[in-house]
């Protein structure tokens, strides 16, 4: 009885000290002691489970389909992700489910893969049966079938609707831009491709980013640079707005002191340009430099400042830089200029 | 089928990348190789790039020079690096172009480096002489792939020359995790691309950077793969330039040396889903026998490499999955690429050398890994291809940080041998075990000509003379079609002109003669 309770409390403990890890960004230690307490309890589903999410979620694919030996019937599914990001498109065929999205999708792009165009159309007709017809991705997909069979004329309205729910969808806009070229519409058709070849080193840098914030979710840069890229993307897309916003205060939020100021310089810039809250601004800049005290977040408030027309705010912040920093010349012009305004 | 005959022909070539715990860029790409006839005597030599410890603070401390093997013609080489003179180079080395750039008749080199470029006068007889300055060439940046071309029909070849990223040897950048072992190469992502260059060849022994006054001013691309082939039919060599991480550029050639960007339209730049990918290496040929000539590109992990189709109306379409090509490469990254006819039936065949840049890749995905498995896809004729690389005997048994790959027939018995290079590894010779052919070989023929054979059965075959880069290297320039009943053969050679010999042609290899629309075969004994 003891001995019972006793290994609840040990496996309680554990379960938990594996989720804290796992939240403070230890995520293989994590994975590390729930295989240890898995060995104990092999016939434990949801941990086992549990298991081939987390190695799913941090890359380590053949790990996960190590784990899949006894998922329960429903979870199959996980089974066919490994092996579909393994690139094993034949055998993720035979575990990938057919109910849930991102798995009617990969299955879509393993058909694909292979070529086998006609199961394709086959398992299109599931995806408009559970997605419904209007979904997106279902769209887009039906579209681009349509492409490779040569239906151009009947491609090109099902991608406008793609555009209109995902206006930087960048396999619509290329394959809407050749459509209309190989329909004759040249000049349209290369005009959608100039756009698209301008958004793609943005989309670009917003996937390099995003894949980042998938090494190291708590890194403060990473979570910044996302809020970046999806910054540059707005002129192009303003929906992108709340995403920015919500990565760059979690960068804030997350950056280590010596994080701070770089962190910070980028947040406040969305703030100030892009936001044009400049109370906002300055408030997030002086509570970086309670974080920590740095030049350049001193001399860009005191820039901030100036341009509110706070002279006095800003000398008092260029002073205090130029007590760190007493030769620098661009500090020293600064403080000139603004005691002769005053 | 291939066998390694590396260990019997004592050819003991190592790359040696130089590899830092700073995990410096420069590091993961490997070197190229020339198979070429260097000497004149009609069998292939192999030069091969040698790169070496990093030049960092300036200072070099390496002592293995580029390398020179001379072939025998029965598959056998000796190295003549000693007696090679300036070809003995020891800069750190990326890749190799070849041709006769004076036009004395001997093979020339440019050897692209991490630092000073190389342009290398052959003198027939396996001994080169640096002309770099005399040739008025200096690049000293980060330079990677280069081509020779006749870009503007005037009789001597132009070369273009893709430069890489601007990097930092002395600052390299930390990536990944901050974990022992778990530094990791930065992606290219993180730095600016950096303008190739075309030198306008002047026909006096030198060149002039016509970069700008070409229209290629805009070529800033991450460019590693470049080849030049007639792309748009019209008689001119076009330009394919494959880039790394960002759009692949098709610069499409006015007929006097001019280019205009022509990707849009042709559909090249990104894969058929309009994303870019990182290219890397490049094969290009008629692959699905309809007479036009089509480019597959190697690239990254969790990419495909892709085929465009050449849809003959300045279009492409990338057709990479309904050839059957997709699935195989989208766990591996590819780099050297050869379209060749490597199993006699006629058509061209596909083989891809692998290998992953991050050493310590498995720690990121364990699903990959820095050597891999090469792959061989054998074409049915129509252009969709099978999956054989498991029947490949050497090729693709043993994984491999693969770079180079390049074709000859080192042994004269008919069929192609292959020879690939490695990341910090060793170079390797694969024989191919087949039955051996007997092919109409062409020689002679001035580089990227296309060459139709008639064959008796009324199928027309098109061939590129060539030479093929595959990644950082260079191929001989020579035209071969494994069959037996030759009926016709019609030249086009760059500018356009056609040259037909309207009588059957007997297997064996020839020097060909072209003069006045009539082009005439010398057999070379």
């Amino acid at each position: 009885m003891h001995w019972l309770l006793f290994s609840l409390i040990f496996m309680i403990q554990a379960s938990q000290q594996a989720e804290m890890l796992w939240r403070s960004g230890e995520r293989v230690k994590s994975l590390e002691l729930m295989a240890v307490e898995l060995a104990r309890t092999p016939d434990d589903e949801r941990l086992r489970t549990r298991i081939v999410l987390g190695e799913l979620e941090i890359g380590r694919f053949q790990s996960a389909l190590n784990f899949c030996n006894g998922l329960p019937e429903e979870q199959r599914g996980l089974q066919g992700r490994a092996l579909y990001f393994l690139s094993r498109y034949d055998e993720a065929l035979n575990f990938l489910g057919t109910m849930e999205a991102a798995e009617l999708l990969m299955r879509a792009e393993a058909l694909r893969s292979l070529g086998r165009f006609a199961e394709l159309e086959g398992h299109l007709d599931v995806m408009r049966e559970v997605l419904g017809r209007d979904n997106t991705d279902v769209r887009l997909l039906e579209a681009q079938e349509l492409l490779r069979t040569g239906s151009d004329e009947r491609a090109v309205p099902l991608l406008r609707e793609v555009l209109a729910a995902r206006p930087l969808e960048p396999q619509a806009l290329f394959g809407l831009g050749r459509a209309l070229l190989r329909l004759g519409e040249r000049e349209e058709g290369l005009e959608i491709l100039e756009h698209h070849r301008k958004l793609l080193p943005l989309l670009d840098q917003l996937d390099f980013a995003r894949r980042g914030v998938a090494l190291a979710p708590l890194g403060g840069p990473n979570q910044v640079a996302l809020a970046d890229a999806l910054r540059a993307l707005l002129p192009y897309d303003q929906g992108l707005l709340n995403q920015s916003r919500a990565a760059y205060d979690l960068g804030f939020q997350l950056a280590t002191p010596g994080e701070v100021p770089p962190v910070a310089l980028r947040c406040a810039r969305f703030q100030w340009e892009t936001l044009g809250d400049r109370e906002a601004a300055t408030e997030l800049l002086s509570a970086a430099i309670d974080r920590r005290d740095d030049v350049r977040l001193r001399v860009r408030l005191a820039d901030y400042f100036d341009q509110l027309g706070r002279k006095q705010l800003a000398l008092d912040q260029l002073l205090m830089a130029a007590n760190a920093r007493p030769n620098d010349a661009a500090i020293k012009a600064r403080i000139a200029r603004l005691r002769e305004e005053k | 089928m291939f066998s390694d005959i590396t260990d019997q022909l004592g050819i003991d070539f190592v790359h040696q990348a130089g590899l830092s715990d700073e995990k410096q860029l420069p590091e993961t790409m490997g070197a190229g190789a020339a198979l070429c006839d260097l000497d004149g005597d009609g069998f292939l030599d192999l030069y091969l790039v040698q790169s070496g410890p990093l030049p960092v603070g300036g200072a070099r401390n390496r002592v293995a020079p580029n390398q020179l093997w001379l072939g025998d013609g029965q598959g056998g080489f000796r190295d003549v690096t000693a007696t090679s003179g300036d070809a003995a180079h020891r800069g750190y080395g990326m890749g190799v172009a070849c041709a006769d750039v004076n036009g004395d008749e001997h093979l020339d080199l440019y050897v692209t480096n991490l630092g000073p470029d190389v342009l290398l006068l052959g003198d027939g007889t396996g001994s080169f002489q640096d002309a770099t300055e005399s040739a008025g060439i200096a690049d000293s940046r980060w330079t990677a792939g280069a081509s020779f071309f006749d870009a503007d029909a005037d009789g001597d070849q132009d070369l273009y020359v893709t430069a890489y990223l601007d990097y930092d040897l002395e600052d390299p950048a930390y990536c990944g995790e901050r974990k022992p072992g778990w530094r990791s190469y930065c992606h290219p992502d993180r730095y600016s691309g950096i303008q190739d260059r075309f030198w306008r060849n002047l026909g006096d022994g030198t060149f002039e950077d016509a970069t700008i006054s070409a229209g290629l001013a805009d070529s800033h691309g991450k460019g590693l793969g470049v080849c030049a082939s007639d792309f748009d039919g019209d008689g001119d060599l076009d330009l394919y330039v494959a880039n790394d991480s960002v759009e692949n550029r098709l610069w499409i050639n006015s007929g006097e040396g001019t280019f205009t960007d022509g990707t849009l339209l042709a559909g090249t730049g990104v894969n058929g889903m309009g994303l870019t990918e990182a290219g890397m290496g490049l094969a290009t040929g008629d692959l699905d026998g309809d007479g036009r000539i089509d480019i597959y590109v190697t690239n990254f992990d969790d990419e495909s490499n892709t085929l465009y189709h050449n849809d003959g109306d300045g279009m492409f379409t990338d057709i990479t999955a309904s050839a059957g090509l997709e699935a195989p490469s989208r766990l591996p990254v590819g780099f050297g690429v050869i379209a060749a006819d490597l199993d006699g039936d006629l058509d061209l065949d596909l083989a891809v050398a692998n290998g992953h840049i991050i050493d310590n890749i498995q720690l990121y995905n364990d699903g990959k890994s820095w050597a891999q498995e090469a792959l061989l896809f054998q074409n049915d004729g129509r252009g969709h291809f099978r999956d054989v690389s498991s029947e490949s005997g050497a090729l693709a048994q043993t994984p491999r940080v693969g770079r180079g790959l390049y074709a000859g027939d080192l042994d004269m018995d008919g069929d192609l041998d292959l020879v690939t290079t490695e990341n910090n590894g060793r170079l390797r010779v694969l024989r191919n075990d087949g039955p051996g052919e007997n092919p109409v070989v062409l020689h002679g023929l001035p580089p990227q000509s296309l060459v139709r054979f008639h064959l008796a059965s009324g199928q027309v075959l098109t061939r590129e003379v060539g030479p093929q880069v595959s990644y950082l290297g260079a191929t001989s320039a020579i035209a071969r079609c494994n069959s037996s009943e030759v009926n016709k053969i019609e030249i086009t050679t760059p500018g356009g002109l056609t040259s037909v010999h309207p009588t059957p042609v007997s297997p064996g290899r020839y020097r060909a003669g072209l003069k006045a629309g009539v082009l005439s075969l010398q057999s070379i004994p």
